[in-house]
C-alpha cells in the first residue's frame, strides 16, 4: 500500500516495487483468462450439438400434434359424426313408429278382450238350452212311456235330444274354457306388451339422449380441432422463438470470448508498459478500471445468455409438453386406460343395437300372441260350428216329433207342445250361436286386422333394425380405428415430450460455463480493482491517461461504450455494465437495426 | 437442389449456430475455420452465398472477400460480413471489398435467413 505525503523519489520507488507486483498479478490474470476464453467453447458446442436434436424432435412433436388434430377434424371421425346424424334421425323415427304401433296393439288387445266378454252371454244361454232340453227328454220319456205302442219312436228321440244336449253342454263348456284361456293370455301379451314397448321405449331414449350429447361432443371436438391447427402452429412458433433465442444467447460465447481477448491484450500491454516505465500509476490505475468494467460486462453477457439459453430450452420442453396435454385434450382422449370419449360412445352405441334388436324382438313376440289368438279363436269358431250343427239337427228331430205328434192324434198333444218347446230350443240354440259366431267373427277381423300389421311392421323392422346395427357395427370399427391411431399416436407424443424434456434437463443441468467464466472473471476483477485502487491513491481520480491506443482494439460497440464512459468520451453516459440492445425484431421490409445490405 | 451456403468463422459455436439455422432453411452449408480455409474450398467447390466473420486468424474477412471476388464462380455471388464488428469506418471497407451486406453479432435465426433470401432471391 503507498502511503500519502510521501516525496516523489519515495514515490517512484514505491510506485517501481508496486509495478512488480503488479506486473505479477497482471501476468496471472492474462493466463487465467486465456485459459478460460480459450477451453469454454466445448459445452457451447456440446449445447448446440443437442440443439439441432432438440429442434427435430420438437418439429416431429409439433406434426404429430398436427397429424392427430388432423384425424379428429378428418375424414374418418367427420364422417363416423355424419353417420351417428343419420342414426339418429333413424332411431327417432324408429322411436315414434314403435310407440305408435304399442299403442295400437295394446288397443287392439284390450278390443278383442271386450269382444271376448260379449261372447259369455250367448254362452251362458247354451247352458239353460241344454238344461231345458234334458228336462224336455226327460218329460218326452215319461210321456212316451204313458202313450206306450201309439207314441213309438218318441223314446228315441227323447234319447237323441238328451245326447244332443249333452254335446251342446261340453262344446260350451270347451268354448268358454277357451275363451277364458283366451282372455288371460291376452291379458298378459297386453301386459308384456305395455312393460316392454315402455322399457324399450325409455331405454332407446336414454340411448337417444346420450348419443345426441356424445354427437354434440364430437361437434364441439371436431370444432376446436378445426381451428386447433393455429393453436398448434402457434406453439410451433414459439418453440422456434425460444430456439431462436438459444441460438442467439449461443453466439455470446464469441462475443464474450473476443471482449475477454480485448482485456487480455490491454493487461498484457499495461504489463509491458510498467515492465519498461512506459505506463505509469495513472495508466494502470484507469486500464485496469476499465478493465474491470469490461470483465464484468462480460460475465454479465455471459451469465444472462446462459441462463437464456438455459430458460429457453426449460420453455421449449413446458411447450411440448403443454402441446400434448392440449392435443390430447383436443382429441377426446382422456388417457390410455379406456375411459374416454371414443368408448363411451361405444358403448352407448352397442346399447342402442341391444335395444334395438330387442324391439324387434317385442314385435317378433307380438306377432306369436297374434297367431296364438287367431288359433284359438278359429279353434272356438269350429266348435261354435258344431254347436250350430247341433241346433240344425235338434231342430229337425223337433220337427219329426212334431209331425208324428200330429199323426198320435190327440194322445200325442202333450208329445206335440213338448216337440213345439224342443224346437223353440233348438231356435234358441242356433240364435245364440249365431250370436257368438258373430263376435267371434269381429275378433277374427279384428286379429287378422293385426296379425297381418304386426307381421308386415315386424318384417319391415326386422330389416330396418338390421340395417341400423350393421351401420353402427361400421361406426363402431370406425371410431375404434381412430381411437386406437389417436392411443397410439398419443403414446408417441408423450414419450417423445417426456424423454425430450428429460433430456432437456440433462443437458441443462450440465451446464455450468457461465459459473465457471464468472468464478474466473471475479478473481481477475478482484486483482484488477486492487491494482486500480493503489494505482489511484499516487494517480488520483480524474486522471485518465492515453486510452486511444486501447479504444483502437475494440470491435464491439458495447466495448466502445464501457471505454467512453469510462474515459469520460462519451456525450451521452450509459450504465457501463449494460448489454447491447437486442436485435429489431424482423419484419419483412425492415431486417433488423443490426443488419445493412449495400 | 438446394443451395449451397459457406460460413466461414474462427468460433465454432458461431459456425455452428449459422450452420443450424441455415439447414433448418433447406440450405446445404459448407463451414470454414478462417479465411485461408474458405479460400481454398471456395477454389474447389461451388457456392451460392457466402457469409463470413471479419476477424480471424490467417486471413480475415475483408482478405476473404477480395480473394473470393477474384475467383469467377464467386465474382458475383451475395457475401454477406456477419461480425461483432459495427464501426462505420469498418463496413465502408467491407462494401469496397466487395461485400454485398453486413449482419452485426448476434443475430436471430429469423432475420440471417430473412438476409439470406433477400440476397439469394
Amino acid at each position: 500500500m503507498i502511503s500519502a505525503g510521501k516525496d516523489i523519489n519515495e514515490q517512484q520507488a514505491e510506485l517501481k516495487r508496486l509495478a512488480e507486483a503488479w506486473s505479477a498479478a497482471l501476468e496471472k490474470s492474462v493466463a487465467e483468462l486465456a485459459v478460460i476464453s480459450g477451453t469454454t467453447e466445448d459445452e457451447f458446442l456440446a449445447i448446440g450439438g443437442r440443439l439441432q436434436d432438440f429442434y427435430q424432435r420438437g418439429v416431429g412433436i409439433s406434426e404429430l400434434a398436427s397429424s392427430m388434430v388432423g384425424e379428429v377434424a378428418g375424414e374418418h371421425v367427420t364422417a363416423a359424426m355424419g353417420g351417428l346424424d343419420d342414426m339418429l334421425d333413424q332411431m327417432g323415427r324408429y322411436v315414434d313408429r314403435a310407440q305408435g304401433e304399442i299403442e295400437e296393439s295394446a288397443q287392439t288387445l284390450r278390443e278383442i278382450l271386450s269382444l271376448l266378454s260379449q261372447v259369455g252371454d250367448p254362452l251362458s244361454g247354451f247352458k239353460k238350452v241344454n238344461k231345458v232340453l234334458r228336462m224336455l227328454g226327460i218329460s218326452t220319456k215319461i210321456e212316451s212311456a204313458r202313450l206306450g205302442q201309439s207314441a213309438a219312436g218318441f223314446d228315441t228321440l227323447a234319447s237323441d235330444v238328451g245326447e244332443l244336449s249333452v254335446q251342446v253342454n261340453d262344446k260350451a263348456a270347451f268354448i268358454i274354457k277357451r275363451k277364458d284361456d283366451l282372455a288371460r293370455a291376452i291379458a298378459q301379451t297386453l301386459s308384456g306388451v305395455l312393460e316392454a314397448g315402455a322399457k324399450q321405449h325409455d331405454k332407446v331414449l336414454e340411448v337417444l339422449g346420450r348419443t345426441r350429447t356424445g354427437l354434440q361432443a364430437l361437434t364441439e371436438i371436431n370444432s376446436r380441432c378445426s381451428s386447433s391447427a393455429a393453436t398448434i402452429s402457434a406453439v410451433s412458433d414459439e418453440v422456434s422463438r425460444s430456439i431462436g433465442d438459444v441460438v442467439m444467447s449461443m453466439q455470446a460465447h464469441d462475443i464474450v470470448r473476443q471482449q475477454i481477448e480485448h482485456v487480455e491484450e490491454s493487461l498484457e500491454e499495461l504489463k509491458q508498459g510498467l515492465s519498461d516505465g512506459s505506463a505509469g500509476a495513472d495508466a494502470a490505475a484507469i486500464i485496469c478500471e476499465l478493465q474491470v468494467a469490461q470483465l464484468r460486462h462480460a460475465s454479465e453477457e455471459l451469465d444472462a445468455a446462459v441462463r437464456t439459453i438455459i430458460e429457453s430450452l426449460r420453455e421449449v420442453a413446458r411447450k411440448q409438453s403443454g402441446l400434448s396435454t392440449q392435443t390430447s385434450g383436443l382429441a377426446g382422449i382422456a388417457d390410455q386406460a379406456g375411459g374416454g370419449f371414443f368408448t363411451d360412445m361405444e358403448r352407448d352405441i352397442s346399447v342402442a343395437s341391444d335395444a334395438l334388436m330387442e324391439s324387434s324382438r317385442v314385435n317378433q313376440g307380438l306377432c306369436a300372441a297374434m297367431a296364438t289368438v287367431a288359433e284359438t279363436v278359429g279353434e272356438i269358431a269350429t266348435f261354435v260350428g258344431d254347436i250350430e250343427r247341433i241346433g240344425e239337427e235338434i231342430k229337425l228331430i223337433a220337427l219329426n216329433a212334431q209331425i208324428k205328434s200330429a199323426y198320435t192324434g190327440d194322445e200325442g198333444a202333450a208329445l206335440g207342445v213338448l216337440a213345439e218347446a224342443i224346437q223353440r230350443l233348438s231356435i234358441d240354440a242356433i240364435t245364440h250361436t249365431g250370436a257368438v259366431s258373430d263376435t267371434l267373427q269381429g275378433i277374427i277381423s279384428v286379429t287378422d286386422r293385426l296379425s297381418a300389421g304386426v307381421n308386415a311392421e315386424a318384417s319391415n323392422l326386422e330389416s330396418e333394425v338390421q340395417v341400423m346395427v350393421d351401420k353402427l357395427s361400421a361406426l363402431v370399427q370406425s371410431l375404434r380405428r381412430v381411437n386406437d391411431t389417436l392411443k397410439h399416436s398419443l403414446g408417441s407424443m408423450d414419450d417423445g415430450v417426456s424423454h425430450l424434456s428429460t433430456e432437456i434437463e440433462q443437458v441443462i443441468a450440465g451446464i455450468t460455463v457461465h459459473q465457471k467464466v464468472a468464478r474466473v472473471l471475479e478473481v481477475s476483477i478482484r486483482e484488477l480493482s486492487a491494482i486500480a485502487a493503489d494505482a489511484r491513491i499516487i494517480a488520483p481520480a480524474g486522471s485518465t491517461g492515453n486510452l486511444d491506443q486501447l479504444a483502437q482494439r475494440y470491435t464491439m460497440q458495447s466495448e466502445r461504450r464501457i471505454h467512453e464512459s469510462m474515459s469520460g468520451q462519451a456525450s451521452e453516459r450509459r450504465p457501463p455494465t449494460q448489454s447491447a440492445p437486442a436485435p429489431a425484431p424482423v419484419t419483412d421490409d425492415d431486417l433488423g437495426g443490426n443488419v445493412e445490405l449495400f | 437442389m438446394a443451395k449451397v451456403i459457406m460460413t466461414a468463422d474462427d468460433s465454432a459455436s458461431v459456425r455452428q449456430m449459422v450452420t443450424f439455422t441455415l439447414k433448418q432453411g433447406g440450405y446445404e452449408v459448407v463451414e470454414a475455420v478462417d479465411g485461408k480455409d474458405a479460400l481454398q474450398k471456395l477454389a474447389g467447390t461451388k457456392v451460392d452465398m457466402l457469409i463470413t466473420d471479419l476477424n480471424m486468424p490467417n486471413l480475415d474477412g475483408i482478405g476473404l472477400i477480395k480473394g473470393a471476388r477474384a475467383l469467377p464462380s464467386c465474382k458475383f455471388i451475395p457475401i454477406v460480413m456477419l461480425t461483432t464488428e459495427s464501426q462505420e469506418s469498418k463496413k465502408q471497407e467491407g462494401k469496397a471489398a466487395g461485400a454485398t451486406g453486413w449482419i452485426v453479432k448476434p443475430f436471430k435465426p429469423e432475420q440471417l435467413m430473412a438476409v439470406v433470401k433477400k440476397v439469394l432471391g
